[in-house]
């Protein structure tokens, strides 16, 4: 009975130990993130397209790693010193959420439209355009800090680098142009062609392009020639008749007179229509020919237009002329 | 003795270039009738045009200048001429330049009167005058040209290297900017269970401006793997203009060979104003099998029956021969000896 009794004591004893230590646990779990977890945001950088003292239309950007999973609703950039103006835009945002960006005083704030949870170590970019600097010379920083809607601090503040502005420093903008090189190896060409021999009756000649740009999507090249195709200006406008009427007709090099074009390349991607060593002719309108949706870098890429022209003793002995026109167009980024 | 031998070199001197002068003119004379083959290509050429990376902004009703560049990284000079042209803007970032120029602003760009010659190495900038209409909304309008070489006077075929280029004028305000996207990812799907066998789990992400105005959106796909770190990989600011689309890869891995990739795809996009930023955001969680983890199974598999049918086999032979087996034909035979 005592024993009973003893036990039951020591089990209630027990299980009121247990639930208090169980409330502790969760007392700690659910203070722990307002408190404790407020921990310092790393690789927190700050950068400025102009260090001028007061200059206008400034971007900020800012990157940094959370330290604490979250759900941050708005993000404070608090930089240091006075005068900080103008109206901000979001020009860009990585890792976070869209959101919605507004100044006031020396405070720039980016509120999340529809907070999500987000991991620790996560990195997040954020770029602000139309600020005007500080007025005051020296050196400033911004103080970061990550907050849920409550609002709860996640991470943070957490100080930036320092970016000194001043009034008397050389501001340097480099601006690289979007450019486009184009190259030809041929500007003209004339093929003395005999029917008598088949290896005069048959010619080629190759055309070599190459070309360079930083459009971060490509560019495209398109080949066109006169309506009239290789014409003759003797009696009776004599042509040599155009192997194809354009890249969407393409075919394998016929034995009748002809004239026509086929593509290769390299760095590029050349027309599914030549593939198999395939021709075409050229056609007024223009076909596009080759392409490529990235930038080249520094190596050229390299297209080659091997122009093909045969003949018999049907074709009329005069001289026969085209204009053939290569036009390559950076693509919109 | 000596001036004889100089006498002899002389005439064999004379000999040749009477023989070379013969095979000279016979060359020259069939060329002018053109029966022997010979290709004679002329010299390259090579020019380049540069535009401000940015769009120009310019409101509505006021002239404003862009400057464009001609450059000539050859070594003999190039006369050009630069014409202004219409644009057809199509999907994933093409431009067809068209053969007349743009209505819209037809006597409203003034390209500098040409044509200029560009001296070796040297470039010439233009100034390109721009008049904008009054009634033209606030959004991103894209003015195209081409930068023709003149060519010398020549027989044959001539070939033109032709640079078609645009400079965009940026009318400020507020705009109707909307996209749309979808995203399509290889695999099986049921009941919201996604799984493909494969290594890298690739999608197709579409977006699509369905808005009046072109828009530069940014985004970015976030990748969480079982067992692995999470993974950022950006999309860069990128055009779209009107009714047009473009096209992302997006690529999942999972860390180990059978795992559950969590995606995460954000397009971000301003809204009417550049203050605000709206997103179309793509979740889903798949599971991962790469194929090498079945030929793994098959083999150990197959090392398991045949370990199996081993011991079997040892086993059947470490027994003693049962006492009602019959005997052996040998041990038959031997007895029968």
């Amino acid at each position: 009975m005592f024993r009973t009794h003893n036990a039951g004591w020591g089990s209630k004893h027990h299980r009121g130990w247990s639930a208090l230590v169980l409330m502790a646990v969760v007392a700690t779990i659910v203070v722990m993130p307002l408190a404790a977890n407020a921990a310092t945001l790393t690789n927190v950088n700050w950068s400025v397209s102009n260090n001028q003292a007061a200059a206008t239309n400034v971007t900020y950007s800012y990157d940094f790693k959370t330290a604490t999973a979250g759900t941050i609703k708005t993000i404070t950039f608090v930089v240091s010193g006075a005068t900080l103006g103008g109206a901000p835009a979001v020009a860009r945002s990585f890792g976070i959420p869209a959101g919605t960006v507004a100044r006031v005083g020396q405070t720039i704030t980016y509120t999340v439209t529809t907070p999500a949870a987000i991991a620790a170590g996560i990195p997040i970019y954020l770029e602000f355009s139309g600020l005007t600097n500080t007025s005051s010379n020296g050196p400033q920083n911004t103080a970061v800090t990550t907050q849920t809607a409550a609002p709860a601090t996640i991470d943070g503040p957490t100080n930036s680098n320092n970016v000194v502005f001043a009034g008397n420093n050389t501001a340097v903008t480099v601006a690289v142009a979007k450019s486009l090189t184009f190259t030809v190896d041929t500007t003209a060409f004339e093929l003395d062609m005999d029917p008598s021999l088949p290896a005069l009756a048959d010619q080629s000649q190759a055309v070599g392009l190459t070309v360079l740009t930083n459009a971060n999507s490509g560019y495209t090249l398109a080949i066109n020639d006169n309506a009239a195709g290789l014409i003759s200006a003797a009696t009776g406008t004599p042509v040599i008749p155009d192997v194809s009427s354009g890249k969407a007709t393409s075919v394998t090099w016929p034995a009748t007179p002809a004239f026509g074009y086929t593509v290769t390349a390299t760095g590029a991607t050349a027309d599914v229509a030549f593939s198999g060593s395939k021709y075409a002719g050229y056609a007024s309108g223009g076909d596009q020919v080759a392409s490529r949706a990235t930038a080249t870098g520094a190596t050229p890429d390299a297209i080659t237009i091997t122009n093909r022209v045969a003949i018999n003793y049907n074709t009329q002995a005069t001289t026969f002329t085209d204009t053939v026109t290569y036009t390559v167009t950076p693509n919109y980024t | 003795m000596g001036s004889r031998r100089v006498g002899v070199g002389i005439r064999h001197l004379l000999i040749y270039s009477t023989a070379m002068a013969v095979v000279l003119v016979a060359v020259s004379s069939l060329g002018a009738v053109r029966a022997y083959a010979a290709a004679s290509p002329s010299p390259g050429r090579s020019i380049a045009v540069s535009v401000p990376p940015d769009p120009v902004s310019l409101k509505p009703g006021h002239v404003g200048t862009v400057q464009l560049r001609v450059v000539n990284p050859g070594l003999s000079p190039v006369r050009v001429k630069v014409t202004g042209r219409g644009l057809i803007l199509g999907n994933e970032g093409k431009v067809t330049i068209k053969s007349t120029p743009d209505p819209l602003w037809q006597n409203r760009v003034n390209f500098p009167a040409g044509p200029f010659t560009i001296p070796a190495l040297g470039f010439k900038n233009l100034i390109v005058k721009v008049h904008t209409p009054k009634s033209l909304q606030p959004d991103l309008y894209f003015l195209g040209f081409v930068v023709t070489p003149l060519p010398n006077a020549s027989t044959g075929v001539t070939v033109i290297n032709q640079i078609g280029g645009f400079f965009t004028i940026d009318i400020p305000g507020p705009r109707d900017r909307r996209l749309t996207a979808n995203l399509e990812f290889p695999g099986w799907s049921l009941l919201g269970f996604h799984l493909y066998l494969g290594s890298d789990l690739n999608g197709i992400l579409h977006i699509h401006n369905v808005g009046h105005a072109a828009v530069r959106f940014w985004g970015e796909t976030d990748v969480t793997a079982t067992g692995g770190s999470p993974g950022q990989v950006r999309i860069p600011i990128s055009l779209i203009p009107s009714l047009r689309a473009r096209t992302f890869v997006v690529t999942a891995k999972p860390a180990w060979p059978i795992g559950f990739v969590h995606t995460t795809v954000r397009i971000v996009y301003p809204t009417t104003t550049e203050t605000t930023t709206t997103q179309i955001v793509f979740t889903r969680s798949d599971l991962i099998i790469n194929p090498l983890v079945f030929m793994v199974l098959a083999f150990l598999l197959l090392v398991a029956i045949l370990l199996r049918v081993r011991q079997r086999r040892r086993r059947r032979k470490a027994l003693p021969a049962p006492a009602t087996q019959p005997r052996s034909r040998l041990a038959f035979l031997a007895g029968r000896r």
